[in-house]
């Protein structure tokens, strides 16, 4: 108390010179504990001084003004420089007691400027001066604890602009300590980029007179960049001016980086939390408060500054799940275990949200629930994707269970509860093997493991039958669609399951159905399709498969189908699917097929065709049955009735006509539609009716093979209601559809009215007698089993005991037949095809007959022949009918030749007397009448010389004819052997002159035929005509060169001639190339008849001459010898 | 009697060709005749003589037997250039044959007045040229 109350008095003490006292106040008085009267008028410098410090004072003034040693006076320094010293000075008071004072020394002066004396003002600064070491003490502890935060202090003198830093200041900047500091020291440091922070915070300072707390960083000399933090206050003085800053500044560079991390981390929390819409939470249960990380804050909505509890939560629980989540909140208490909460929140905008809550509690040493932590995440859109799979999920008609990886069930839908009476709860995060019976597990695991492999979808229990279990240990038969789904938690399968029990039981029924079907369809050779004529695929049932003798397959459309179709009906296959279509009524079609391997079968198609409801066809369903066997015996039956020679008709046993042959149908004039079904009473004339029911009735009763109408006379009736003499012949046939007869009916009105005209004339009457002996026989090929009809054994005479095959049969054929029959069946087996046969027979009484053999080869569906069925004809005496026929004509036809030759020269005589004997003749009628009516013997001498011209010429075509017709009388006579070359080189001889003349070349080639028997006269005359010919009709412009050339060809011996003359126009005159007298070329020594004794001579010889010419080029004649 | 006749004669024989010319000469019927040996030749003649109506004969007596060509195929040939002719060639087919098959063939070419057979009367040549001015009347 009393240094502060000292230090608010002021001593004041004046001096002269020479220190004397002059002047010492009250303040003083108190101060020094003298009074003025004990201090004025003495120095007592000594007295209050310290003389050490007095000393130091003496010095100080010297060296403040540069004046060494002590000879100086400090005092009149400080006079002379009108300077001052302010100092501490140790006073020492009356009492002896010391303070320590504040102490100005000023020099004073006069007006004239004299230093009269000095002033010194003294203040007690003790208590200051306590203070000060105080804080000096403490100072040093603040540069300890500055130094552990890094902290300095500074004072900014703005008016001076000196800087004072504290030591630890130097340190953080790293600067030496005995730097004078400024602030542009300091404002050096500052890093580049903070200065205009720093700048900005200066000026603010000194506007708003307050310190603007500052962070920046700043670079040291060694380049290391610090981060400081600036706190401080300013100093004014009296007019409001700033006149200091003080303050410290804190090197926060670790801290800065600590919380720079955090930031960052925080950062990346907020963004994490934002990004998956979660927040975390601390809920301390003891005193309720609540924490929320900021993203919480936006999922609620809310201002980030309310202070939470726990009910800022909980107001926003949706109202339905209010109670869940109260229950839930409970439990967690209760349990010590925060329970997992998922439900709706409504924000304040009236959002609806769905949040999930998950968490941990918190417990205290002693085990006390203090508080739960967690996370909370707004799952909305994933719930909402939830709720539209879940809903998906429940409304798929199927049971569905998702299962992971590990086999746990994530979810099931209500139809899942269903099927296997367990609740979704009880089910998940179960295995799923729960709900498979244990004989599968084994294989399920494999197929899962397939299934997430493979990462595609399966489908189980298709082929193989897949039970599920139900909780109360029942097996289900399911059927299993198995898909992977990729999701963020891995590979999830999920399965649709079908309860297929109802399927099942169908399906064993339609199992049971299909297997009767399918020995039916084995049975009847049938099979059943389905055609949807949309998609074009066709079901085929197994039989069907067994038809086509392919294995079955799931692909069978109509194509397939009709590629089977046999290629010659699958034009009426085409039109009939067509009409189908078209009629939209199925169209029955019998047709043939063509297997893959070759094999031929016939196949009856019937059908029903689907409609919808716009009448359109959609699809066409029916039956294929293979009704080859059937149809080949219907074949064979049918083959055996049309080879018949007799008319059959086929006979149910209600008189309805069943079948009809071919020769039915030419008997009785109807077509076999016009009698199918119709009583058969209709081919009966009416008189006969009556009697015929009566009859057939009673074949009925007993039925055996006879003959009808035998000793008395029966008669058909036909179409055009002509009665018709017939013999019938009636076997029972037991067929299926119950008893028919067959009746064979022959039309014996030929051998009727043959009987009649025979009777008349009295004439071969046992031949009449006996009927045309026919009979039917079949010859198994494969056993060689031979079956005759009786009446076969008749013709043959045989006992019809006799066990038969194709031997005995062939021991009966004529020894010279043999061959033929032999070669005549080969080629029917061969070929397939029977060739219709007639040959003669020894029968067992030696008899030879002649027999005709028609009949048909049968194959199997291979092609490979199974048997020949045929009839059998006694034709004997139709045959020796024929044979003589046949002589009778062969001697006409032999007759007409011969008058054909004679016709042909009579022709020939005719034209030569009116053209060669008439002309002349008339010729000498008109000169006789010209010499009769002559007047003079001169006009008579000039007649006559012509009459001797016309007689000459008349003589020689007599010459000629007489040795024409002598020729062709005796053609034949005279023959020898001769050679070619002795005959030319004769003709050469009498040509000789003529040879010489035109200077022609005869060339001659016999080498091929040397010789031949001929008439000399003949031969000489053929070749002298030919080769004169030649040379007389040479061309001008060449030299005549013949060829004369013989060969035999086909058996006939032939001579050419070749030359190379005028030739002949052919087309002109080829006619009457060899007439009598014909000539064709102006040449004096042309006659027309060398050629037409040529033509003579050949022709009576039988052989023939004809000519090949070109003209200009050349003649070739070619004779044909016998 | 009309004299202004042409005659054309168109046979091989050289008898006949030396009687009918004399007959034809003795009865005044004709004011020229020409004779040829066979069908070419004469044929070659009204070729040349297409345009020539006073060298073109009025009537044709053609043989049938000919050598080179005869008669027939002398009237397959004359058909061709006929009309090219301006002038009414009238054409007896003249033969010593009496074969039916000649006879009929003549009768089946309208171009052939008539069949003659040899010997040629007189009075049948007389009646061929009256006919021959009736016509012209």
């Amino acid at each position: 108390m009393e240094a502060k109350l000292n230090s608010e008095v002021i001593g004041i003490i004046s001096t002269n010179n020479e220190g004397i006292i002059y002047q010492y106040n009250e303040g003083a008085e108190i101060l020094l504990g003298y009074t003025a009267s004990e201090m004025i008028g003495l120095d007592k410098r000594n007295a209050v001084l310290i003389k050490a410090e007095f000393e130091k004072f003496e010095n100080d003034i010297r060296s403040r003004y540069n004046k060494s040693g002590t000879d100086a006076n400090p005092y009149e320094l400080l006079a002379e420089n009108n300077g001052y010293d302010a100092r501490e000075w140790t006073v020492i008071k009356k009492d002896g007691t010391t303070f320590i004072s504040h102490s100005t020394l000023t020099p004073l002066k006069n007006e004239s400027g004299e230093n009269i004396g000095f002033l010194r003002i003294l203040q007690d600064i003790t208590a200051q001066k306590k203070t000060e070491t105080e804080l000096q003490q403490k100072n040093q502890v603040l540069n300890a604890a500055e130094k552990l935060a890094l902290i300095g202090n500074w004072q900014w003198n703005t008016i001076t602009n000196d800087v004072n830093w504290s030591n630890n200041l130097y340190s953080i900047f790293e600067v030496n300590p005995d730097e004078q500091i400024t602030f542009e020291t300091y404002y050096n440091f500052i890093h580049p980029d903070d200065r205009a922070i720093v700048d900005a915070n200066i000026l603010r300072t000194n506007t708003e007179k307050k310190f603007c707390e500052t962070l920046h960083r700043i670079v040291l000399t060694s380049g290391k960049i610090k981060t400081v933090q600036l706190i401080g206050d300013v100093t004014l003085d009296d007019a409001g001016n700033v006149i200091e800053l003080i303050g410290t500044c804190q090197d926060i560079t670790a801290q800065k980086k600590i919380e720079f991390d955090l930031l960052r981390k925080n950062q990346l929390l907020n963004a994490a939390e934002k990004i998956t819409q979660t927040g975390h939470w601390q809920w301390n249960v003891i005193t309720n408060d609540v924490i929320w990380s900021n993203n919480l804050y936006n999922i609620f909505g809310i201002d980030p500054n309310e202070k939470l509890t726990y009910e800022s939560y909980a107001k926003f629980i949706h109202p339905d799940d209010v109670e869940a989540i109260r229950l839930n909140r409970e439990k967690s208490i209760k349990d010590k275990k925060f329970h997992e909460r998922l439900h709706r929140i409504v924000l304040s905008s009236g959002k609806i949200k769905t949040v999930q809550i998950l968490g941990e509690a918190i417990l205290d040493e002693a085990g006390n629930l203090t508080e739960f932590i967690g996370t909370l995440q707004d799952v909305t859109e994933l719930r909402m994707a939830e709720i539209k799979f879940k809903g998906l999920l429940e409304s798929a008609p199927d049971a569905m269970i998702i299962i992971n990886e590990q086999e746990k069930i994530q979810l099931i839908n209500k139809q899942a509860e269903k099927l296997f009476g367990y609740s979704s709860e009880e089910l998940l995060h179960k295995s799923v093997e729960l709900l498979i019976p244990p004989r599968f597990k084994a294989e399920k695991v494999a197929d899962l493991e397939i299934l997430f492999d493979a990462d595609k979808t399966i489908e189980m229990g298709v082929e193989k039958d897949v039970y599920g279990i139900h909780k109360e240990g029942k097996e289900i038969p399911i059927q299993i669609n198995l898909s992977p789904l990729k999701t963020e938690e891995g590979v999830l399968v999920s399965a649709a399951i079908r309860d297929i029990t109802n399927q099942k039981k169908i399906e064993a029924e339609l199992k049971l159905k299909n297997q009767f079907l399918n020995y039916a369809e084995k049975l009847t050779l049938m099979g059943h399709w389905q055609w949807n004529t949309i998609t074009n695929y066709v079901k085929w049932s197994n039989n069907l498969f067994n038809v086509f003798e392919i294995e079955p397959n799931e692909n069978t459309t109509i194509e397939t189908y009709y590629n089977f179709v046999h290629p010659e009906d699958k034009e009426l296959v085409g039109i009939n699917i067509a009409r189908t279509k078209n009629e939209k009524k199925f169209c029955d079609t019998l047709h043939r097929i063509k297997l893959t391997s070759g094999k031929i079968k016939t196949v009856q198609l019937r059908g029903d065709v689907v409609l919808d409801d716009l009448g359109n066809v959609i699809e066409i369903i029916g039956t294929c049955q293979d009704v080859t066997e059937q149809r080949m015996a219907e074949l064979k039956f049918r083959g055996l009735l049309e080879s018949a020679p007799d008319a059959m008709v086929i006979v149910n046993d209600l008189g309805e006509i069943q079948l009809i042959n071919k020769q039915a149908e030419k008997l009785f004039g109807y077509s076999a539609e016009e009698l199918q079904n119709k009583p058969v009473e209709l081919l009966i004339p009416e008189r006969f009716n009556k009697h015929h029911t009566n009859n057939r009735d009673a074949f009925f009763n007993a039925p055996k093979t006879r003959k009808m109408g035998e000793g008395k006379e029966l008669y058909g009736i036909n179409k055009s209601g002509e009665e018709i003499p017939i013999q019938i012949s009636l076997s029972p046939l037991k067929t299926e559809e119950g008893l028919l007869v067959s009746a064979a009916i022959r039309d014996i009105t030929v051998q009727k009215n043959t009987e009649s005209d025979l009777l008349r004339k009295n004439q071969v009457l046992n031949a009449a007698e006996k009927i045309t002996m026919t009979g039917n026989w079949q010859w198994d090929y494969i056993v060689n089993h031979v079956t005759w009809s009786s009446n076969l054994f008749n013709i043959f005479e045989v006992d019809p005991e006799e066990n038969l095959n194709f031997d005995s049969y062939f021991s009966f054929v004529h020894p010279d037949d043999k061959e033929t029959v032999q070669l005549s069946f080969d080629k029917s087996v061969e070929d397939k095809i029977f060739y219709d046969l007639l040959h003669r027979i020894v029968s067992t009484s030696g008899k030879v007959k002649t027999i005709q053999l028609h009949g048909d080869v049968i194959t199997d569906t291979d092609g490979k022949v199974i048997e020949l069925i045929g009839t059998c004809q006694d034709v004997t005496q139709q045959h020796m009918a024929e044979k003589k026929i046949l002589e009778a004509n062969e001697r006409l036809e032999l007759l007409a030749s011969t008058l054909k030759t004679r016709n042909t020269q009579l022709a020939d005589f005719a034209h030569i007397t009116s053209h060669n004997l008439r002309a002349p003749v008339s010729n000498l009628n008109s000169l006789l009448g010209f010499y009769n009516n002559s007047e003079t013997e001169e006009e008579k001498i000039f007649l006559f010389k012509k009459f001797e011209i016309v007689i000459d010429h008349l003589t020689e075509t007599l010459n000629t004819l007489i040795q024409a017709l002598r020729t062709k009388n005796e053609g034949a006579e005279n023959l020898e052997s001769l050679t070619f070359d002795e005959v030319l080189s004769k003709t050469k001889e009498i040509l000789a002159g003529q040879i010489l003349k035109t200077e022609a070349k005869i060339i001659s080639d016999f080498s091929k035929n040397v010789k031949i028997t001929y008439n000399r006269t003949y031969l000489e005359s053929i070749f002298l005509n030919l080769l004169s010919n030649a040379m007389k009709y040479k061309s001008d412009d060449r030299i005549p060169e013949i060829f004369i050339h013989s060969e035999i060809k086909d058996g006939i011996q032939k001579l050419s001639f070749k030359d190379n003359g005028l030739g002949i126009d052919l087309k002109r005159h080829g006619h009457k190339m060899f007439g009598l007298n014909k000539v064709f070329h102006r040449h004096p020594d042309a006659k027309g008849v060398g050629l037409f004794m040529t033509k003579v001579q050949v022709e009576s010889m039988g052989g023939t001459i004809s000519v090949e010419s070109k003209v200009n080029v050349g003649s070739t004649f070619n004779i044909n010898f016998k | 009697m009309n004299n202004d006749v042409n005659f054309c004669i168109v046979d091989d024989d050289d008898i006949y060709q030396f009687t009918i010319k004399k007959t034809i000469l003795s009865l005044n019927l004709a004011k020229n005749i020409i004779a040829f040996s066979d069908g070419e030749e004469a044929l070659n003649y009204m070729i040349e003589n297409l345009n020539n109506d006073k060298e073109l004969p009025d009537v044709i007596l053609l043989d049938i037997n000919m050598p080179i060509m005869d008669g027939f195929q002398f009237m397959e040939e004359y058909i061709k250039i006929q009309p090219k002719i301006g002038k009414k060639i009238t054409i007896y087919m003249v033969s010593s044959s009496v074969d039916t098959a000649d006879i009929e063939r003549a009768e089946r070419i309208s171009e052939i007045s008539d069949y003659i057979i040899k010997p040629i009367e007189a009075d049948k040549l007389k009646s061929i040229v009256e006919e021959l001015s009736n016509n012209e009347i």
